[in-house]
């Protein structure tokens, strides 16, 4: 019996064996957490961007078609040991609850990204002032019950949303933009609208990048229906001042600096590497692109493909992504996994 | 004692940004002179969005919320090649951002708008930009009177009155009006106008002007006219 590990149980992941086992072939799917979803269950999205999905609905299909299926073997709290190659695949340890050596033939490394802590960005006083959040507690907070700010509990009168925290900056290390942050702060501007009618919405932004569809869907959907502001400047520090954090900044369209409150601050915090990358790509022997993200290295011809025969990558693990594409790439990399076994057989 | 005298680098520091009043007592304290010398802050602070609040509900404006700030309505502006400070994407920006300080210093400057309507065929954003900037306009009417230019204020009244006594505009005579409103009959003849004022009486145009009625039911009209403000 044909055996493919897939590694990571987010969007990707979970895509990526739902495919591989209704193909016929017996999947392990590997997460290192207790529970299956990924970032989606973590934060517990309510509504997702583009479309404004339910985002338990999306997860719990995810989840189930998984979960249900007697070819996919659910390893949860689990991580990756020692790996060998064989000559036709790999042996690959497990640990976790159930610590063992699995022989698979083929893996699909699927283990998205983190969050960038803001924490490591100084200037934004997240971690010191309680009125700072970033964009996943958000989502969390609305997850829960209304927006409120954290330090008294009251329902914010204005609320400013920075772009690009950790994100385009080469101070904290991170030269590339996350691809998501606009459009999902432009998805929770319109949510925060519907439930403050009377608050102050202001974006802080660099650049828009709504790129696509997600022009007028978001971007001008938040001007237009939710009357969110936008206001062109990064923001250089926050400070506090009776309780309310204070943005200071430059607004770039009237060359002037600027002091701005708010009851609360969201910060668009971006995407980076997971935590396992760098170890998987030493244990799998696949290279890391400059940004740590693994190396897509035929992305002209499949984006799955890496630089180790029978090592495949789907979802944000090989760079910044929507649930959308990396659900894409999940089914792009089972399909990768049957072209490499097929060749297999047949050479 | 020229003003900013005591500071070191004086010449670093713009004029309009040194705060000194030649007598002042603070709490008892006489600090009169340079001992009060102060620099203004460039900082921005403090924001008023009464103007925003405002114009975004005017019918004609409601289109301010569409502006992404691409500058395409001043790049086509007719206004804004040959009048510094006309800026129909800066006034929106102003507006949105709470910048109305600003936006009353060029109180006068927004009312140069001569209606062409370029700036709202070329919106990408379809901003109804000509009647956004008149409403910005309107709004600084109630606020700022006294920072329009008084030409302003006379046409207005000699426009308004016009109107509501006759019922269609008959702009020699407006003409005539306002110039002696504004105590600038002189012009009325200048080479120009003089010229003008033949022509005018040789192809018809003044017998025309002075046959012409009151539009149909213009009582009814009026009554609606004249009880706005």
């Amino acid at each position: 019996m044909t055996n493919v590990m897939v590694v990571g149980g987010g969007p990707a992941g979970l895509r990526a064996a739902e495919s591989l086992a209704r193909f016929g072939l017996e999947v392990t799917l590997v997460e290192q957490e207790s529970y299956l979803g990924g970032a989606v269950a973590r934060h517990r999205y309510q509504v997702l961007m583009p479309h404004f999905d339910s985002g338990p609905a999306v997860l719990d299909r995810m989840v189930s078609a998984v979960a249900e299926n007697p070819r996919i073997h659910i390893r949860t709290g689990s991580r990756i040991g020692q790996v060998e190659e064989t000559d036709d695949g790999f042996q690959v340890e497990i640990l976790g609850r159930e610590t063992g050596v699995e022989s698979v033939r083929a893996v699909v490394l699927a283990t998205g990204f983190t969050h960038f802590d803001p924490r490591r960005d100084t200037k934004y006083g997240y971690g010191l002032f309680p009125d700072v959040i970033t964009g996943a507690e958000l989502e969390e907070m609305m997850a829960s019950g209304p927006v409120t700010r954290p330090s008294t509990g009251e329902v914010p009168k204005s609320v400013a949303f920075i772009y690009c925290v950790g994100s385009r900056d080469r101070q904290v290390g991170n030269t590339y933009c996350s691809r998501v942050c606009c459009a999902v702060s432009a998805k929770q501007g319109i949510e925060v609208r519907e439930q403050l009618p009377g608050a102050r919405l202001v974006m802080f932004y660099m650049d828009v990048r709504t790129y696509g569809l997600w022009e007028d869907e978001l971007y001008w959907r938040a001007q237009e229906d939710a009357g969110v502001v936008y206001v062109k400047g990064r923001v250089a520090e926050i400070t506090q001042r009776d309780g309310r954090p204070v943005l200071k900044g430059e607004d770039t369209l009237v060359r002037g600096p600027f002091e701005w409150e708010f009851d609360l601050v969201v910060l668009a915090a971006g995407m980076e590497p997971g935590e396992a990358t760098a170890e998987l790509a030493a244990q799998f022997g696949i290279e890391r692109e400059p940004h740590g993200f693994f190396q897509q290295t035929r992305p002209m011809e499949n984006a799955s493909v890496t630089s180790h025969p029978g090592v495949f990558v789907a979802g944000a693990a090989s760079g910044p992504k929507t649930i959308e594409d990396s659900v894409m790439e999940g089914e792009v990399a089972a399909m990768a996994v049957l072209r490499y076994l097929d060749s297999k057989v047949t050479v | 004692m020229p003003k900013g005298a005591g500071i070191i680098e004086r010449s670093l520091v713009q004029d309009d940004h040194i705060l000194e009043h030649e007598n002042l007592v603070m709490d008892g304290i006489d600090v009169s002179g340079r001992w009060n010398t102060m620099l203004k802050s460039r900082v921005h602070a403090d924001r008023d969005l009464d103007a925003w609040d405002t114009v975004r509900q005017n019918l004609v404006a409601t289109s301010i919320d569409n502006c992404i700030q691409c500058g395409m309505c001043t790049a086509g502006c007719t206004v804004a090649h040959e009048v510094e400070g006309f800026n129909p994407r800066q006034f929106i920006y102003w507006v949105r951002t709470g910048r109305t300080e600003e936006l009353k210093n060029q109180a006068d400057v927004v009312w140069r708008c001569v209606g062409c309507y370029i700036c709202t065929h070329h919106c990408p954003k379809e901003v109804n930009t000509a009647e956004v900037i008149e409403t910005i306009g309107q709004w600084l009417r109630t606020v700022v009177p006294e920072r329009m230019d008084r030409a302003f204020h006379v046409n207005h009244q000699v426009y308004r009155n016009h109107l509501i006594s006759r019922g269609r505009l008959n702009l020699p005579l407006l003409q005539t009006t306002f110039l002696r409103a504004l105590g600038r009959q002189n012009e009325l003849f200048a080479p120009e106008m003089k010229k003008t004022a033949l022509k005018m009486v040789g192809d018809g145009r003044v017998l025309k002007t002075l046959r012409m009625g009151r539009p149909h039911r213009w009582r009814k009209n009026r009554q609606v006219l004249g009880s706005e403000a």
